[in-house]
């Protein structure tokens, strides 16, 4: 990309940004908090930046980097599914999940080598993510029920069914809460900066955004994805396996919802805690809508969201101004992704449209049982 | 223009009208005057005009240009919305659209003409219970839901629709393309009692022995433009013919194939292939040979059956019975990837929709479908810089000349020739033994289909079988080495090259033969 | 058993069923009108709040009016986010799941931002008793039935969802009919609302809706979409949950293969299965409004 493209794909999601932040400025304006310490006090709280005098506080930087860290694997998962032209908003419930079983494995395995253990309790947590992503493929490829319908109600599911689960079969009895036994401390991921919940997580981030981004570009498999997702018909014409495209995109970014919620026990909580997957699945969207397609983005979309998460949280303790200004300012950013100025309409001739499946439902609650797939 | 007493004969005038689309002048100065209580025919080939003509009558959008008057008063200007035409006293009955099947017959009836906010359907149904019966529809039951209509009844409703909203001008968008000849014949009697009452019926058709038989008059337009008036009783079929495909350019890029016929062996059969959509059957028992180095061109009027068969071989539709064959041994059961290995290629119809992905890049483009060759990276990973060299050399063969950007430009940027030119090199490139081109040069200019045309024959002599739909007649006679002919889903008869003239493949098309 | 814990129950059943039942009849107008509704949840949020708010203001005045101011603020709140999500939709052609989630999350920010910064001590308000709320939602189903079959703006409504195209030939203004609809469901989602904070929990906490909104579209779909299942469906949710309450109070247990199936947490699990096997045809096909969701192309 030459620097004038890059600069002209940076303008709207700087636009989203500041647009939500003026907002936040209105409300803060509209309720009576004075502006100027509030924004400092989050910026502080964001970057561990001061100014006047210059300080840099390792610890505020290393707890918003905390916050990115599953955002990186949420953002990536639902970012992943809009590739296929899926909407994902089972990411919490998949988290949740992935969470759970990552606990349970990384403490039934007792005994082996700590980096094998981790591994294995990251596989877990990805396969238990997978699972239930796959049930909302198999769900739509094979029964037409839309994948934010059948995410919305297997989110309920999995809190339900891990409270339990953390409550009764796999209960730390030491504790009244519900929450399974905490896991050796061989599994643990290392701490990045010591006295904050930052660890190795961070890293592990990283590298999969990377890779998934290089396999979406650089794998035939990747390539399906995006082709079914940019013109699902063409795809099915070229004789590629929609269903099993679809049914695939779900598990891999279930996976990896999973792997979020995986590295927040290993990384931080260190055992099962019902709810231990906070607002990071739904955050994750917002991630995905305000950095698009590429890895850079949603990096720099997921640094945004943390560093606004903790940055709030400062501010509240700081100047008192509740920290769910945050949300506010994440809705905007979702409401104003969603607007479709982008989207060229595409002029079609009258008359020549006339074609057989022309009565295909492609909405929100569309039944597409695909064709391609199952002739006999 | 009109005068006083001319205007009140006319229940219809509509002159100078014009409408352009993107790049297609659809209506170019067309006039239509039609007179009270006849039964007028507007015919022509498809992208002749028609359908623009009557969604402009109909409030879809106004005209760039033109007047309209209808019984004699002027409403140019004052036609913006279907409850406009409506109002003006037109009813249209579309082949798409228009009922709501899971809304009962007499809720279709009264949606958007309710008068009262709580409505009595009982006292409703009594005017429509009375016009369905001077209608000869005494068994109509008011309701029950649409979707459980037949799709004959269906289109009476529409009429009825029509009525009860008070239409004097009935317009008919190909009314008889979904119907069996016996419905069609109890609707054109239908149409003929509402004549006879002083209702004006004016429809869209493409079949000449529909009108020969039941119209008044006949307007024939060509290419968006007017191409003779006609009364029905003092013409011929030939000359409506004549008329609707102008005279034909004969074989422009022909080349013989260089591919003997003794030589030829079966590449696809087609056996007894039945396909139903919407519990209407689209193609009956269709049975077709495509053999080596040749191109079949199938002929026909558009929603003949084409798409459906196009599907069918590809494996994107389910068949009702019937057999398919590729190389001899069967493929029903294959799945479209699996097909498309085996030796199928597909210039798509509408290259947006399927031929490509408007928004990969050219050398993307290139790779659709064929990303899991060994050529291109060897199944899991893909060798972008060596589909970018194949892509280049595929770009230089063809003569596509781009931007800087080469094979990384955005596919949707480029001409519609160039377009069409990245998809026909990918599909000819995957060397596929059969090849289904639908309206391989549809949009392009001159020069891009000629290279279009080329490259099609040049497969043909490497013993490629192309089987060729095209709505463009001339295109299908000068490229076909055979030409079958499809009407309301049947073959109606396969012709050697030589014994295709434009008027008997126009006949078989219109149904103006037997 | 007594007639009392019968009574009870019956009670308990009914106050669960409510504000779903409420907020229901919101989703089957939308949703019959071809707009997705994710946004019930919002709505809801949004009704609660601004009710209890409304009330504490004249918390001086006879209650009467407080209470009326109340269902006022609710009333106006719905419609309004009812329209944005309308004009989120209609107008800008925003994918209808995503201006859902965004009007959920701005109701989920805007209402814990303005209780924590207006009422850092909590607030109570004397309210209503739940009977106000209660008998309308029993009967709010018979005339959203009747208003969807007999009337010409539920022909319309439903005209919109089954074909916008059939019904703008026929000359309906599909826009207008779904700003119409998308509006009253969020002034139904907004009264369901108001009931948790005025009729049941007399004070607000934060994101009070819980969810409801949801299970309220859960209602609609297991409801085939019909005013009568919906409100069947949320009586049946309604039956759950107050089931949990009691099984939980009496400690009954049925235990298979380790898992105690009476648990309120598997109980819990039951209303979304049973949303998904019907939404996946196994018990009995749900079969969503044609046009529900889609994006419209050209001049709507």
């Amino acid at each position: 990309m030459r620097l004038h493209q890059i600069a002209l794909s940076l303008l709207r999601p700087i636009g989203m940004v500041v647009t939500g932040l003026a907002c936040m400025f209105l409300f803060l304006a509209l309720s009576g908090y004075a502006a100027g310490p509030s924004f400092s006090a989050l910026w502080v709280g964001a970057t561990g930046l001061q100014f006047s005098p210059f300080q840099f506080d390792a610890f505020h930087a290393a707890q918003s980097l905390a916050y990115v860290t599953p955002l990186l694997f949420t953002g990536l998962a639902i970012s992943l599914a809009f590739r296929a032209g899926l909407f994902n908003i089972g990411a919490p419930g998949q988290m949740t999940f992935g969470a759970f079983f990552c606990a349970v494995a990384a403490a039934a395995l007792p005994g082996i080598n700590g980096a094998v253990h981790i591994a294995l309790a990251l596989a877990a947590g990805c396969a238990a993510g997978g699972v239930w992503g796959w049930l909302s493929g198999v769900l739509k490829t094979r029964y037409g029920v839309h994948e934010v319908l059948s995410t919305i109600m297997l989110n309920y599911i999995a809190a339900d069914l891990t409270t339990y689960l953390a409550s009764h079969n796999f209960k730390d009895p030491s504790y009244q809460a519900p929450q399974t036994r905490a896991i050796a401390s061989s599994t643990h991921l290392h701490s990045i900066a010591a006295g904050s919940s930052l660890n190795a997580g961070f890293y592990l981030a990283i590298f999969f955004l990377a890779l998934v981004t290089w396999a979406v570009r650089n794998t035939s498999f990747g390539f399906q994805i995006r082709a079914v997702g940019q013109n699902e018909e063409a795809a099915r014409a070229s004789g590629m396996p929609v269903d099993r495209v679809v049914m695939a995109s779900m598990s891999l970014s279930g996976g990896l919802a999973g792997i979020a919620g995986a590295v927040l026990v290993l990384g931080q909580q260190h055992c099962f805690v019902a709810g231990i997957a906070g607002n990071y699945g739904f955050d994750g969207i917002a991630v995905a809508l305000l950095g698009g397609a590429s890895g850079t983005g949603i990096l720099l979309s997921a640094l945004f969201f943390g560093a606004l998460a903790h940055g709030a949280e400062y501010m509240q303790i700081i100047t008192n101004v509740p920290n769910s200004i945050a949300l506010i300012v994440q809705a905007m950013v979702i409401l104003l992704a969603g607007v479709r100025t982008w989207r060229k309409k595409r002029v079609r001739l009258a008359g020549q449209s006339n074609k057989s499946n022309s009565d295909k439902n492609d909405g929100a609650y569309s039944t597409q049982i695909s064709s391609g797939e199952e002739v006999g | 223009m009109a005068t006083g007493t001319e205007a009140v004969k006319y229940a219809l005038r509509m002159e100078g009208i014009t409408h352009a689309f993107p790049g297609v002048l659809a209506n170019d100065h067309i006039h239509l005057a039609v007179r009270r209580g006849t039964f007028h025919a507007v015919i022509g080939e498809n992208g002749a005009g028609k359908s623009t003509l009557l969604n402009i009558l109909f409030g879809k959008f106004p005209p760039d240009e033109g007047r309209i008057w209808i019984e004699g008063e002027e409403v140019t200007g004052r036609l913006n919305s279907s409850a406009d035409a409506i109002k003006s006293g037109i009813g249209l009955v579309s082949q798409h659209y228009s009922l709501i099947p899971a809304l009962t017959v007499l809720e279709n009836l009264l949606l958007g003409a309710e008068e009262q906010w709580i409505i009595p359907f009982a006292k409703a149904v009594e005017p429509g219970k009375k016009l369905a019966e001077q209608l000869g529809m005494e068994a109509l039951d008011f309701f029950q839901p649409a979707s459980q209509l037949s799709v004959a009844s269906r289109q009476k409703v529409e009429i009825l629709k029509a009525l009860y909203r008070g239409a004097k001008i009935l317009l008919l968008d190909e009314p008889t393309a979904t119907l069996a000849p016996s419905e069609s014949d109890t609707l054109f009697a239908l149409l003929k009692r509402l004549r006879d009452k002083g209702i004006t019926v004016v429809f869209v058709t493409h079949k000449l022995r529909e009108v020969m038989t039941h119209s008044d008059a006949v307007t024939v337009l060509r290419s968006g433009k007017n191409a003779g008036d006609f009364q029905t009783a003092q013409t011929t079929p030939g000359e409506l013919l004549r008329a609707m495909i102008g005279e034909k350019t004969g074989p422009g890029n022909r080349r013989e194939s260089s591919i003997e016929a003794t030589e030829a062996r079966v590449l696809l059969e087609i056996r007894k292939l039945s396909v139903s959509t919407g519990g209407i059957k689209r193609l009956h028992e269709v049975d077709l040979q495509l053999n080596t180095g040749e191109i079949l061109g199938i002929a026909g009027v558009d929603g003949s059956g084409q798409s459906e068969l196009v599907e069918a071989v590809l494996g994107l539709r389910k068949v009702d019975s019937g057999e398919i064959c590729l190389n001899g041994s069967p493929i029903n059961s294959m799945n479209t990837g699996r097909r498309r290995e085996a030796g199928l290629g597909y210039i798509a119809e509408d290259r947006h929709d399927r031929g490509m992905i408007d928004t990969f890049t050219v050398a993307e483009n290139y790779v659709l479908g064929l990303e899991r060759r060994k050529a291109f990276g060897g199944g899991l990973l893909l060798n972008w810089r060596k589909i970018a060299e194949k892509t280049r050399t595929m770009l230089t063969e063809y003569d596509v000349r781009l931007g800087s950007d080469g094979a990384l430009t955005r596919a949707g940027s480029l001409s519609g020739g160039n377009q069409q030119k990245l998809v026909v090199a990918r599909e000819l490139d995957a060397q596929p033994s059969v090849l289904l081109a639908c309206q391989p040069t549809r949009g392009l200019d001159v020069n891009a289909s000629a290279t279009v045309h080329q490259r099609l024959q040049n497969a043909r002599d490497n013993g490629v079988g192309v089987m060729l739909f095209s709505l463009d007649l001339d295109e299908t006679l000068a490229l076909s080495d055979r030409i079958a002919v499809l009407y309301n889903g049947r073959v109606a008869g396969v012709l050697a090259r030589k014994d295709a003239t434009s008027e008997r493949v126009g006949a078989l098309m219109t149904g103006a033969v037997d | 058993m007594s007639l009392q814990v019968v009574t009870g129950f019956v009670l308990a059943v009914l106050y669960f069923y409510t504000p779903l039942a409420l907020a229901a009849m919101g989703g089957i107008l939308s949703e019959r009108s071809g707009v997705v509704n994710i946004a019930l949840e919002g709505f809801m949020l949004f009704g609660a709040f601004f009710a209890v708010c409304a009330a504490d203001l004249l918390h001086h005045e006879p209650v009467w009016l407080a209470d009326g101011a109340g269902l006022l603020a609710a009333v106006l709140a719905g419609a309004v986010f009812g329209l944005l999500h309308a004009m989120f939709t209609q107008k800008y052609g925003m994918d209808h799941v995503v201006s859902g989630l965004g009007i959920n999350l701005l109701a989920s920010g805007v209402t814990r931002y303005f209780y924590l910064h207006l009422y850092p001590n909590g607030l109570s308000v004397a309210g209503m008793p739940r009977v106000f709320f209660v008998v309308p939602a029993l009967l709010l189903p018979f005339l959203v039935y009747l208003f969807v079959k007999r009337t010409r703006t539920g022909l319309r409504i439903r005209s919109a969802g089954e074909n916008p195209e059939g019904a703008m030939m026929a000359g309906v203004n599909v826009k207008s009919v779904r700003y119409f609809a998308v509006a009253c469901s969020g002034v139904f989602a907004a009264l369901g609302g108001a009931y948790l904070t005025l009729a049941d929990a007399h004070n607000f906490s934060t994101d009070i809706s819980a969810g409801k909104g949801y299970i309220a579209l859960a209602a609609v779909i297991f409801g085939k979409w019909n005013p009568l299942g919906a409100a069947g469906g949320a009586l049946f949710f309604g039956l759950f949950f107050a089931l949990q309450t009691q099984l939980e109070i009496h400690n009954y247990k049925l235990v298979l293969l380790g898992i105690h199936l009476t648990n309120p947490m598997c109980l819990d699990t039951l209303p979304y299965l049973m949303t998904i096997l019907a939404l996946a045809g196994l018990v009995g096909k749900s079969r969503p409004p044609a046009a529900l969701g889609r994006q419209e192309k050209g001049t709507l």
